[in-house]
């Protein structure tokens, strides 16, 4: 029998001693030198063991104990030592922390069932995607997480759709040809001749690169998710307590995605966390770069208070200038000249509040923005209809959320919100909803919600009512 | 007769309904938060300490690098130093930090997996705070902040 020397230290002694007894049981059975005793001839003589072996095997007094202890805590040490040796040697997590895991991906999928149920009274039955219930992929996302040094950092999301497959772009009749996007293409790399495929889309929701000074201050620059109040950033569906999104982050009443540089930095006072984030960037922008030099602001202040409960006070501003061109060749001779014009500019105020209160098995939240859209003169968006241009204009929304957490993993929550706008559906619109979510486990969940959507035109006092529809949405979200 | 009754089954009843809604956290008796000899820091705070494991604050006074380490979530003791310095139940520490991964926030601190290591790797790692239970503490590591009975004490 070999005795190994990466005996775990609680069987050392153990180990020494079987290692002792069997190494004399072999010796007596088939020193070194000569064949194991199976294959031994029957007529061959037992081989004379060596002289320690034979001293231990006929120790019989106390002293002769006392050498094999002895020689048993010699060995004891030995093997501690090189297991000490070991440790030091193999990689710790201290060499792990020092070279920062480069490389984190994780994302999240969501997938289930929508139905919006809309009257036929309102204008909305004929224009909705579909009047049926329909099993949809909601959000499939990627992140990528890098971080090659404790102060460089980068993060990129993207989002795997379907789209732009499907999307109506034209009604008929007198609005001209229907037409709907579609992305069919054949697999000419498929052993099949008629296999098609339908490509579609990557929506990069975040894309940047971070570099902290210090807590206090770091700098982001890329594309980023705006830092306006609790929705905003909170996008994903594993982290969201509601399915439906406000008005005001379905709507972008602030670019939701933008590009530019961000500062921001948290600092610890006592129990309160204090946070900021401020930013320059191109803010809204018909493609992907800006045509002016005005850019656009924004900022997000928050202090949250850590106590028995977690309560958050945030407050959000952004301003922006959006404007359009288009250009128009209006000379090919003596040279060709294009001309540069203006087609759309105004400017944007966006401001707002959030709290958010975690206290025992609620969870509230709560938050409120005001826009003010003006236009410079002869520069207003222009309507569908011919000769129709959209008026300076406000509009602001608020919403209430309350969840409260049941026993086995469930949480209902309510959901109220308030918006006003400017539409041909009605000015205000007001939104009831009812929610059920079950944790299978803290990445895997169920979320349903059930809404109805009142209409309203406070201003005029028509009624809107033949507007209003309900809407029943089921999700399995799962983070990974 | 019938009152007695009455008012022990009520006491039975809400005995019964406490495991369905209570949310406490069995934690051991004392947890010692210890630190890297070198790190600029003598006595932590609960605050600074909770800011710390929630990876807002990152670096220390001196500009170096906060490493901070934590015990895996089937760790008593890690389940006792969550409810004393972050207020959280091992529900919530979970919820916590998927909430932090989908917002594109800091990584959690990187987990080892007992105090043993824990011991080795803070007295080894420059700017490393963690904790271990306050039997194995040494002296190849400061002692920072002790958690005593669910609170945070000066060591």
């Amino acid at each position: 029998m070999r005795c190994r020397a990466d005996v775990t230290p609680g069987i050392v002694k153990l180990a020494a001693l079987i290692c002792l007894l069997s190494s004399s049981s072999s010796a007596q059975d088939a020193p070194a030198g000569t064949p194991p005793v199976d294959e031994a001839p029957a007529s061959q003589p037992q081989a004379t063991p060596p002289a320690d072996v034979q001293a231990i095997a006929a120790a019989t007094d106390d002293s002769e104990v006392a050498a094999l202890k002895a020689r048993i805590a010699a060995l004891e040490a030995k093997q501690a030592e090189a297991e000490v040796s070991a440790l030091v040697a193999e990689p710790t997590a201290a060499d792990e922390a020092a070279e920062r895991e480069l490389l984190h991906i994780y994302g999240f999928v969501e997938v289930g069932y929508s139905h919006v149920l809309i009257p036929k009274s309102s204008f909305l039955y004929n224009v909705a995607p579909t009047r049926a219930g329909s099993f949809v992929l909601g959000n499939l996302d990627l992140y990528f997480d890098a971080q090659p040094t404790d102060r460089v950092r980068a993060l990129a999301e993207v989002r795997f759709t379907n789209y732009p497959h499907g999307e109506e772009t034209n009604f008929g009749g007198i609005g001209g040809t229907y037409q709907r996007v579609d992305t069919t293409t054949h697999d000419f790399g498929s052993a099949s001749g008629n296999m098609t495929n339908r490509w579609g889309g990557i929506i990069i929701e975040n894309a940047w690169a971070q570099y902290r000074l210090t807590d206090y201050l770091q700098i982001r620059a890329g594309q980023f998710l705006a830092p306006v109040g609790v929705w905003y950033v909170d996008h994903g569906s594993p982290t969201l307590i509601a399915l439906t999104l406000p008005f005001f982050v379905s709507n972008e009443i602030v670019p939701l995605h933008q590009t530019g540089i961000q500062f921001l930095g948290d600092v610890t006072l006592g129990a309160v966390d204090l946070l900021y984030r401020a930013y320059v960037s191109n803010g809204r922008t018909p493609g992907l770069l800006d045509f002016t030099n005005d850019k656009a602001l924004g900022a997000r202040f928050a202090a949250t208070i850590t106590n028995d409960y977690t309560l958050t006070l945030g407050t959000s501003f952004y301003w922006g200038r959006v404007n359009d061109i288009q250009k128009n060749i209006t000379a090919v001779s003596p040279r060709l000249t294009v001309a540069w014009d203006d087609v759309l500019d105004y400017t944007e105020t966006v401001a707002g509040g959030d709290v958010s209160l975690d206290i025992g098995d609620w969870r509230l939240r709560s938050e409120g923005y005001f826009r003010r859209i003006t236009y410079e003169p002869g520069k207003h968006l222009a309507l569908d209809a011919p000769g129709q241009f959209r008026a300076n204009a406000h509009e602001y929304d608020v919403y209430a959320l309350a969840a409260y957490s049941l026993p086995a993993g469930f949480e209902v929550f309510l959901y109220g919100e308030y918006w006003h706008f400017l539409s041909s559906l009605g000015s205000d619109v007001v939104i009831a909803g009812l929610g059920l979510t079950y944790r299978i486990t803290a990445t895997a969940q169920l979320k349903a919600q059930v809404n109805r959507a009142f209409w309203y035109d406070f201003d005029s006092g028509a009624d809107r009512s033949r507007n209003n529809f309900s809407s029943i949405y089921a999700r399995f979200i799962v983070a990974f | 007769m019938l009152k007695f009754q009455r008012g022990w089954s009520l006491v039975v009843g809400a005995l019964l309904l406490v495991p369905l809604t209570g949310r406490a956290v069995e934690t051991p008796d004392v947890i010692a938060v210890i630190a890297n000899v070198n790190t600029p820091v003598t006595i932590a705070a609960k605050d600074e300490l909770r800011a710390i494991f929630q990876t807002k604050k990152l670096t220390w006074p001196d500009g170096s690098a906060v490493r901070a380490f934590n015990l895996p979530e089937e760790s008593s003791y890690r389940r006792g130093f969550d409810a004393a310095v972050l207020g959280l139940d091992p529900e919530r520490v979970l919820r916590f930090w998927l909430d932090r991964k989908i917002r594109g926030g800091e990584r959690p601190p990187l987990k080892v997996p007992s105090s043993t290591v824990m011991l080795r790797v803070v007295s080894k790692t420059p700017g490393a705070i963690g904790y271990v239970e306050a039997a194995v503490v040494d002296k190849s590591v400061k002692v920072v902040a002790k958690v005593v009975n669910g609170m945070v004490i000066k060591p």
